[in-house]
């Protein structure tokens, strides 16, 4: 196909995708103004957007936007990484000793209908509202998928790669790192995303709840008891947009580099060979 | 070769006491390590009330001298009615939007991309605008459990029409099978093995977003408002008895209920679900 | 005199005195799993730069045996040794093909290849010079730097055996290194591997369940009977390589392997039916 086809094609694409979503904030839009429903609880996408505008400090005013955004993203970050630092070394010791996983697996199927946010009457009472508070609740939240990923990894990756090395005369480290690392990262990254798509998830409710003067769900839980139903729903497109970039944009893009080109014909079925 | 490879168990398998001392055990540590610490004050009994102290205390609640009387039993009530009003609503709704998205073309024009806008907002990031709707009220945290779980269940029901082939429904063509039957008997009872497991997904996220819904919602009454409210005065032991709960029910919903649709289906039939 | 003492000082064929030395001694070697005995009373010499193929029913544990001596799998009774070594542990020196291929699907073909020497401690450009040498002689030329996931079966199957052979091993264990591959792709990696045989000078055990693969490529043939699992026959191929596969005698071969094999396998069904 000629390149040109091939912008044309794409464009059409992206056309065909958006229409309806335009289509609905036009029915919306069309609802408000004639009346049908009552813009102080459904506003206008109009009347968001200039709200939006105003809090980027596009308009003259102080931009507070950002600032909640970072401190939002500042905390959902450090959980993460927490998460990591506890959920990887555990999934690893719990996927290569199935005795361990076999007596620890009661207390943990015990947490997981737990939401993590269930943590935070305790953790208010322990250390008040605040960071502290906010951070722990999001790292329970991330920690569980980060684990389970990265114990499913050391498992699915069998015996028999293990052996090849052995075979070789290769150590436990050579195992480690030729075999078990490279082959759980699929998984690892996969768990990585759902760490952090959690603790994002979990942020907004542990800052309703919690937070005590910055933060996107602060700003929303805030602009409620104000009746500004723009800024909350400013608030919650930019969750939704910063989850999106942090999951397509970032994770994305090492899911290409690794995954999709060790696996170019299986990437659907994981690639076990 | 596989066969040979077969006969060397992992593992010999566990036996099946040894499936029950296990729990018991390990779960017994942990509870008694806990009892311990606090009787003895290596810990604070007041942060972390012993065991004991959090079994006796959801006890009374659970009986006509708690206050208020059976106020425990009246949480769960209200909490298992509102999940399933909301996963009620979901599996109609979900099922029908998938169908509408895995078998015709507008659907799939329309849905798709309003959904795939949708998906990444924060399921409990809905409540507050969900309280200026309705306020404080049922219908708040049903709607909040509702959008948990219908992504799930819409998502699966899709996948599960993708993974019939062509064949099928030429099978049903060729004798004569209508729309609407060909939906009857061949769609709807393909698709139900992916729609269990949609379900069993969409349950768990429902039942996590609902208990922070009822903590966010304050609504009156619920195991999340519950620890919420207990939280108020101070009052450790109803927090930890509260978890206990929402975790005990949480596994009992998704092992007990689910677990014995998907024997009584999925594994029966002998079909695998990847997810 | 115990029964290696026995075939050791038993002549073997016309040349016993030109006979090579002992590279493989099995003495009784068995193998159990809990209550399943996977190989029982396994004794035999395997004798340097001899390829010899094990055969048996499904599930006797022929593999098991390989893994053992691979030294994956520890035995439960009598010996197995190398050079007159007990195994105790895998090594370089054995070198081990498996049906699944299990490359690593991170690493190139010429990765994977230099894995070995890698592991060993070679530096990179000396890993490489030593793997060129197999990459050539498996007809892996112009595949170096594309990965696993991109190559056909056969294809595989040749990283596979170049990796096992550029650690340079004395012995080539090979778990039904053909089972993978479609009857073509089959037939040309027979042949390779009977050429590589000959250039490599390499003792080498295979596992296989095909009669036909087993006679056309071994000096001797190992019939193991179905569970208990021992040796119920050992079959000398006296052919010289390579060998045709139309060749008559090579016909006569196959059906006295047959004859046997199917003898083991009525016998192994008659005891399940009898059970």
């Amino acid at each position: 196909m000629p390149i040109g086809f091939q912008i044309l094609d794409r464009a059409l694409r992206v056309i065909r995708f958006l229409l309806p979503i335009l289509g609905l904030l036009l029915v919306w839009e069309l609802a408000v103004r004639t009346g049908l429903a009552q813009a102080g609880i459904l506003p206008a996408p109009s009347t968001i957007l200039a709200r939006a505008v105003e809090l980027l400090g596009l308009t003259g005013e102080r931009a507070v936007l950002f600032g909640h955004i970072l401190a939002s993203l500042r905390r959902a970050l450090v959980a993460f990484a927490l998460a990591v630092a506890v959920g990887v070394p555990l999934g690893f010791l719990l996927g290569l000793s199935e005795e361990a996983q076999l007596w620890v697996s009661p207390i943990l199927s015990l947490m997981l209908p737990l939401p993590a946010v269930a943590w935070t009457p305790i953790l208010l009472v322990l250390f008040g509202p605040g960071d502290l508070t906010i951070v722990i609740v999001c790292f329970l939240g991330a920690v569980f998928p980060v684990l389970y990923s990265t114990m499913q990894g050391v498992r699915a990756c069998g015996r028999q790669p293990v052996w090849v090395v052995r075979s070789m005369g290769g150590s436990g480290l050579d195992v480690l790192r030729r075999v078990l690392i490279p082959s759980s990262l699929p998984a690892l990254i996969t768990g990585f995303k759902l760490g952090m798509a959690h603790s994002w998830r979990t942020l907004v409710a542990a800052e309703m709840l919690a937070a005590l003067t910055s933060g996107l769900g602060y700003m929303i839980f805030a602009a409620r008891s104000y009746m500004d139903v723009s800024t909350m729903f400013v608030g919650v497109v930019c969750l939704a947009a910063i989850g999106m970039l942090i999951e397509h944009v970032l994770f994305g893009t090492l899911e290409h580099v690794t995954i999709h080109r060790w696996y170019a014909r299986d990437a659907q079925t994981g690639g076990r060979q | 070769m596989t066969l040979d490879t077969a006969e060397i168990p992992r593992r010999r398998l566990p036996l099946p006491p040894m499936k029950l001392i296990r729990p018991v055990v390990s779960l017994g540590v942990l509870f008694g390590l806990w009892e311990i610490a606090a009787r003895t004050g290596a810990i604070s009994a007041f942060l972390f009330p012993p065991p004991s102290a959090i079994f006796a205390a959801l006890w009374i609640s659970a009986g006509p001298n708690g206050d208020p009387p059976y106020g425990i039993l009246l949480d769960i009530a209200l909490s298992l009615y509102r999940l399933l009003a909301g996963v009620g609503l979901a599996l109609v709704l979900g099922t029908i939007i998938g169908l509408a998205i895995g078998l015709t073309g507008w659907g799939r024009a329309v849905f798709k991309p309003i959904i795939s806008a949708l998906m990444p907002i924060p399921t409990l990031a809905w409540t507050p605008v969900l309280l200026l709707v309705f306020g404080i009220d049922n219908r708040t945290t049903i709607t909040v459990v509702f959008i948990a779980a219908s992504f799930e269940i819409i998502y699966n029901v899709v996948t599960g029409i993708e993974m019939m082939t062509r064949k099928v429904y030429w099978v049903a063509a060729s004798m004569g099978a209508s729309r609407l039957q060909t939906l009857r008997y061949v769609v709807l009872p393909g698709i139900l093995p992916y729609l269990i497991t949609g379900l069993k997904l969409g349950v768990g996220y429902a039942w996590r977003a609902l208990i922070a819904a009822e903590m966010l919602a304050a609504s009156s009454h619920g195991l999340g408002f519950m620890i919420y409210d207990a939280q108020e005065y101070m009052d450790m032991k109803s927090i930890y008895g509260g978890i206990l709960t929402i975790s005990v029910m949480g596994l009992l919903i998704e092992r007990g209920v689910i677990g014995a649709l998907e024997k009584r289906t999925i594994e029966k039939w002998g079909v695998n679900v990847e997810r | 005199m115990s029964n290696v003492e026995k075939i050791l000082s038993d002549p073997v064929g016309e040349t016993a005195t030109l006979a090579p030395k002992p590279k493989i001694t099995a003495e009784g070697a068995g193998i159990r799993f809990g209550s399943i005995v996977a190989v029982e009373d396994f004794t035999t010499v395997i004798r340097e730069r001899e390829f010899v193929s094990i055969i048996g029913p499904s599930g006797c544990g022929k593999s098991t045996l390989l893994y053992a001596i691979a030294g994956f799998l520890k035995t439960t009774s009598g010996v197995l040794k190398v050079d007159g070594k007990p195994i105790v542990k895998p090594g370089p020196d054995r070198g081990i093909v498996f049906q699944e291929f299990v490359l690593f699907p991170w690493r190139t073909v010429l990765r994977n290849i230099t894995l070995g020497p890698e592991i060993a401690g070679l530096p990179r450009a000396e890993a490489e010079e030593r793997a060129r040498k197999w990459i050539r002689l498996t007809g892996l030329g112009g595949f170096e730097n594309a990965y696993p996931a991109t190559l056909s079966g056969g294809m595989k199957q040749r990283v596979a055996i170049a990796r096992a052979l550029t650690c340079e091993p004395d012995i080539l264990l090979l778990d039904e290194p053909f089972g993978a591959l479609d009857v073509q792709t089959k037939n040309y990696v027979m042949k390779d591997l009977q050429d590589l045989w000959i250039a490599a000078s390499k003792t080498i055990l295979m596992v296989t369940h095909s009669v036909q693969e087993a006679t056309l490529m071994a000096d001797r043939v190992l019939i193991l009977g179905a569970r208990p699992s021992r040796i119920v026959a050992d079959v000398r191929i006296d052919l010289p390589h390579p060998r045709d596969p139309l060749d008559q005698r090579l016909g006569r071969y196959r059906q006295e392997v047959t004859e046997i094999l199917s003898a083991e396998v009525d016998r192994a069904m008659k005891g399940e039916r009898g059970q």
